[in-house]
């Protein structure tokens, strides 16, 4: 768990990729800083030699001057001249001193390698061959090498540098900076970046862990809320964590998701007690007639209508568990629509023929406004049962004397059935919700109940891509509006 | 014993109706609240079965109205809704009973029985004036170990004035809580079943255990 949780993860991948970041940071550092510095010993180096060269030359002309005594013309070289060897010697006595020269050891050589002077207490060696084979070409020379200094050997940058006269190799300058200090600079750097990198990665990562953990503990809350809802407890909240980050975006997202599902879960446990409202009843009847009838010996009249009775509700219960299945079945996308082509004029006829008998018995009277020829595909029987639903609905709610009038009409491609009847009417506020299942326009009126057949209704009318809605007709009544598009789109389907 | 049904069902009243007549009961019934709370208020109920889904006034208000009013009719509630919270609610609006349909019909009776029996303060299912005896359960009734065969309105009418032995009972008592909202006052229906009455109870007997109190009613004692 610790391990696969998010904090751990974040930790150890800021932690990697800190890592690594150091290590390139620090190896270019470190080779950019050994470069520089060794460049700079260089630079130094060659200009002190240059110094040295031309402080060395000064001097000579000087002396030469007087060893000459005042005869300018007397020409001296100083390959080989036991003076210029006195003279630099002298020099490098005198200079040994300057502030420019301090930790570098200066050494000449004369012409052929042989030492001629030192600044420290060195050995007198004769100038490395393969240093003096390049000085000889009249090229500059570095290189790093053990140097004892007062008998102590320790590693310097040497530089050595061909001083010409006429074109002919006169001396040697060398200059040499011991390595030991550039080293201890490296060397502390290499243990900054060894020890501290690794360190620092280290408290990153703890701290990394800190701050994950702070920004993640609204997290462990809402896990811990989480566990609590369950689908007998959907009205439990998160609460915001007022972070105004993607977490309390998140919260506020789970909340909607559980509002969502609260809606859900609630009208679904409203259909179930409506369902078992609905098949309590005539079971309710059943059960007590049957009881009742049983309690002594009846006679046969008496028997036959408690049966004819029973059969009554019988037939309710088979109606309402057929019009749920019809129902399940649209909502599961299951059904298959027989559409072919059909005529609306025709169709409505007949269903208007078929249910003119409750409509006489009630003395409500049925006026068909038939359109044009009006074709339509569509499945012919659910077609039907959708308008007949809706006639027997609008004869049940239209007192008798009433009138319900059918007008068939074209628009654009649909075609639009509205059925307009003079009965009780329902409030505007009712309207949008008298197609929910066993919606009840009064809630504690058993007799007012569309039980599914508007449903069913809206279900096939959706099943053709069309749709129905009901609107106030004013004064009183209500107009249901079928509207079902010509070339149907089953969406149920072949 | 006069019951009031209030039931929109109507085949659910219906049965009920029949059922509780045929067990002598004096049985009216109505479809709505509103009607259910005139009944009430002009006429007097020994037990009300009330159907919680009413159209006008539902069996929840109806109940509570009663209640504030000062109606102590003993209330069983019918209702397709079984929920706990729906059973408690119903109580506390002070229903004495709750029955969630479907019910049987005995179970319904056997609660009847209860909230009557409770409303007498009694908690036995025999009534017993001297040598007679009245089973309210088997509707046995038993003179000096012989046992009388009566029809229903005789059974009711018996158990009535026995509920009430030592007691006078004046014929709109009688009519009210044996006989059901379409009795004609002006028939002599309750001096003839008296007479039934007298026929099988106390001939034979020396001791006549049914009076006639002029000018008041009747009244039934040792």
């Amino acid at each position: 768990m610790l391990l696969q949780s998010i904090r751990f993860k974040i930790v150890l991948w800021h932690m990697f990729i800190l890592s690594l970041a150091l290590f390139v940071f620090g190896m270019v550092l470190y080779h950019n800083l050994s470069l520089k510095i060794s460049n700079d010993t260089d630079d130094i180096l060659r200009s002190r030699a240059k110094g040295i060269e031309q402080s060395i030359n000064t001097y000579w002309e000087a002396e030469r001057m007087n060893i000459a005594d005042g005869d300018s013309k007397v020409h001296f070289t100083k390959e080989d001249n036991i003076n210029f060897i006195k003279i630099a010697k002298r020099w490098v006595g005198e200079k040994i001193n300057d502030p420019d020269l301090i930790n570098i050891i200066v050494r000449i050589f004369d012409a052929h390698g042989s030492p001629i002077a030192s600044s420290r207490n060195i050995p007198m060696e004769h100038l490395n061959s393969h240093i003096f084979y390049d000085v000889k070409k009249g090229a500059d020379h570095f290189e790093n090498a053990y140097i004892y200094v007062n008998e102590k050997s320790s590693l310097f940058r040497i530089f050595t540098t061909p001083v010409m006269e006429y074109k002919r190799l006169s001396y040697v300058v060398q200059v040499a900076s011991p390595l030991v200090q550039l080293h201890t600079v490296l060397r502390n750097l290499r243990f900054s970046l060894l020890f501290l990198l690794p360190l620092t990665a280290v408290l990153t990562g703890l701290s990394g862990i800190f701050l994950v953990q702070l920004t993640l503990r609204p997290v462990n809350q809402m896990i811990e809320t989480i566990h609590q809802i369950t689908a007998e407890n959907l009205k439990l909240r998160l609460t915001m964590p007022g972070t105004k980050d993607e977490i309390e975006s998140l919260a506020k997202t789970f909340n909607e998701m559980i509002t969502r599902l609260d809606e859900s879960f609630t009208s679904q446990r409203q259909f179930m007690e409506d369902i078992s409202h609905e098949l309590k009843t005539p079971l309710s009847v059943l059960k007590g007639e049957l009881e009742v009838t049983l309690k002594r010996i009846r006679s046969p009249q008496e028997y036959e209508s408690a049966l004819h009775s029973n059969l009554e509700e019988v037939n309710r219960l088979a109606g309402i568990v057929e019009n749920l299945l019809t129902l399940a079945r649209f909502d599961a996308k299951t059904t298959t629509l027989q559409a072919a082509p059909l005529d609306l004029n025709l169709l409505i006829k007949d269903v208007v023929e078929a249910i003119q008998v409750l409509a006489i018995q009630k003395e409500v009277t049925i006026q068909f406004n038939r359109a044009h020829t009006l074709d339509i595909i569509a499945d012919k029987n659910q077609i039907k049962r959708l308008i007949l639903n809706i006639l027997d609905n609008a004869i049940k709610y239209t007192p008798s004397g009433g009138k319900i009038s059918i007008d068939l009409s074209q628009q654009k491609d649909s075609a639009n059935i509205d059925i307009v009847d003079t009965g009780i009417g329902m409030p505007e506020s009712e309207l949008p919700y008298i197609f929910d299942r066993f919606y009840r326009v009064d809630k504690s009126r058993s007799s007012i109940g569309f039980g599914l057949g508007l449903s069913i209704s809206q279900s096939i009318a959706m099943a053709h891509g069309g749709k129905i809605s009901a609107r106030a007709n004013l004064p009183k009544g209500t107009v249901f509006t079928i509207s079902l598009p010509i070339k149907s789109k089953t969406t149920n389907g072949s | 014993m006069r019951i009031l049904v209030i039931e929109d069902e109507v085949k659910i009243a219906q049965f009920i109706k029949r059922g509780l007549k045929e067990e002598g009961y004096a049985v009216d019934v109505v479809n709505d609240g509103e009607e259910g709370h005139f009944l009430l208020s002009s006429n007097e109920y020994d037990a009300i079965i009330l159907d919680l889904m009413l159209p006008k006034v539902d069996g929840l208000t109806l109940c509570r109205t009663l209640r504030t009013e000062g109606n102590q009719t003993p209330i069983i509630m019918l209702t397709a809704k079984d929920a706990v919270k729906d059973k408690v609610k119903g109580l506390d609006s002070g229903a004495d009973d709750y029955l969630p349909k479907p019910f049987a019909f005995e179970e319904l009776l056997a609660r009847v029985r209860v909230l009557l029996r409770k409303k007498d303060g009694r908690v036995q299912t025999q009534l017993k004036v001297d040598d007679l005896s009245l089973d309210l359960l088997t509707h046995k009734v038993i003179r000096a170990d012989r046992e009388i065969d009566l029809t229903v309105k005789e059974y009711a009418l018996l158990e009535y004035l026995m509920r009430n032995a030592g007691n006078i009972v004046t014929r709109t008592m009688i009519s009210e809580h044996v006989w059901d909202i379409n009795f004609d006052t002006f028939t002599n229906v309750i001096d003839v079943y008296i007479n039934y009455l007298r026929n099988k109870i106390d001939s034979g007997f020396d001791n006549k255990m049914i009076h006639t109190v002029r000018g008041k009613g009747y009244l039934l004692k040792k």
